[in-house]
């Protein structure tokens, strides 16, 4: 069959087929949802967690031993006062510049696929405008990372956002970073789970 | 401790411009890049919903079209969506990639979702079967005919957006190249362009799918 046969071909079909209809966006996002059985939650939920197709295997020891550090560092405010038995971990995060911003991302128990987390943060200005602020959770290096939530903080400077990311992701350190909208400029890590 | 309100996301439509550094788009990227049997196997043996996400991304609308063809009734059809996506989530294990192409179980899981409704909805008018035969095509051919749009919706879901639009403009609205033009606000020779660019993927496209054209 020749490029012209073909071409027909195709516009033929084109003209038979009705034309397609588009999901509704609210019906797109609940089918989602209930597709994956995802459990509502209590607070605002920023996005769906995006995952990285990057496993790169189980846990390491050596992930293990960071992120059991990284407990053992939490600040004892955060952990203390979030919820006793409620969280299974809590990571401190730290500024990652030389300003007084800090905070902590306590993780649920998994829940099935999920598992329910609370970032925590205090001291970090408002984003400019143009930019917010999106926590990631990944290994050392960047490439595989995943941006679970966005945020932004008011005057205060402080917020509690209520989420969930998946039970089964690989990662050794979670970080926030100032992003541009625009994507303009590359984003400015303001805090981080490492020291 | 004050609790704000997030910013919903995304906050504006991402500009095209990559910065070394944008982990989500390199994901997409990547995800775009795999085949629905991969998508699919990546969902039976991960649960990966990055993958599920994608293959929601390309089939969400050909299955809507689909149901709602059947159904004839889009509130229905949005039911009909959610058990299908909930399906391919719970079943992916069940598929078999050297049975057939995903194209084809998506449709069946999809098809029988919707004739299963609209049996149900039947009988619970009426109680009993109906008394009069649809004078219309067959089962099988109108099943053929519906793999067949199914087919088309998903070739012309997976074009560049822009060769999409023109293609959607011209043979799902009826617009000449020239209206097509001028609604979009583009030079007649672009459009001409795009739309031959836009029919050779679909060809090749549905050529893989064994639709003949």
């Amino acid at each position: 069959m020749t490029g012209e046969q073909e071409f027909e071909g195709v516009e033929r079909l084109l003209r038979l087929v009705p034309a397609p209809v588009d999901v509704p966006a609210d019906a797109a996002d609940a089918a989602r949802a209930a597709a994956l059985e995802r459990r509502p939650v209590s607070e605002t939920v920023v996005h769906s967690p995006r995952r990285s197709r990057f496993r790169g295997g189980r846990l390491l020891p050596a992930a293990i031993v960071l992120v059991a550090a990284a407990i053992a560092s939490l600040v004892i405010g955060v952990g203390g006062r979030s919820t006793g038995t409620r969280y299974q971990q809590t990571v401190a995060l730290v500024s990652a510049r030389s300003d007084r911003a800090s905070g902590s991302l306590a993780l649920e128990a998994p829940s099935g696929a999920m598992r329910a987390v609370v970032l925590t943060v205090k001291g970090l200005p408002p984003a400019p405008a143009g930019e917010y602020y999106e926590m990631w959770m990944g290994g050392n290096s960047e490439d595989n990372a995943v941006g679970m939530l966005v945020f932004n903080t008011n005057g205060s400077g402080k917020i509690t956002v209520h989420s969930e990311v998946p039970s089964g992701i690989t990662w050794t350190r979670c970080w926030v970073s100032l992003e541009d909208v625009q994507q303009g400029s590359p984003p400015v890590p303001v805090l981080t789970s490492s020291a | 401790m004050d609790s704000t309100a997030a910013i919903p996301f995304p906050l504006t439509p991402r500009a095209p411009a990559a910065p070394a550094r944008n982990h989500a788009r390199v994901e997409r990227m990547e995800y775009g890049a795999l085949t629905d049997e991969q998508l699919l196997v990546r969902v039976a043996d991960h649960r990966d919903e990055s993958a599920f996400d994608e293959l929601f991304r390309r089939y969400s609308r050909a299955v809507y079209s689909l149901v709602v063809r059947v159904l004839r009734d889009r509130d229905a059809g949005e039911d009909i969506v959610q058990d299908t996506f909930a399906a391919i989530w719970r079943a992916a294990s069940s598929y078999r990639p050297d049975r057939g192409k995903a194209t084809s179980w998506v449709f069946t899981i999809a098809r029988n979702a919707a004739v299963d409704a609209a049996r149900s909805r039947r009988n619970a008018v009426t109680g009993e079967l109906p008394e009069t035969i649809d004078p219309g095509p067959g089962p099988d051919s109108l099943a053929g005919a519906e793999m067949d749009a199914f087919r088309v919706h998903l070739a012309v879901d997976s074009l560049p957006p822009r060769e999409r639009e023109v293609i959607s403009l011209a043979y799902f609205d009826g617009l000449s190249q020239s209206e097509v033009a001028d609604r979009l606000e583009l030079p007649l020779g672009t459009v001409k362009t795009r739309t031959r660019s836009a029919l050779s993927r679909l060809a090749e496209r549905l050529d893989r799918e064994q639709v003949s054209l």
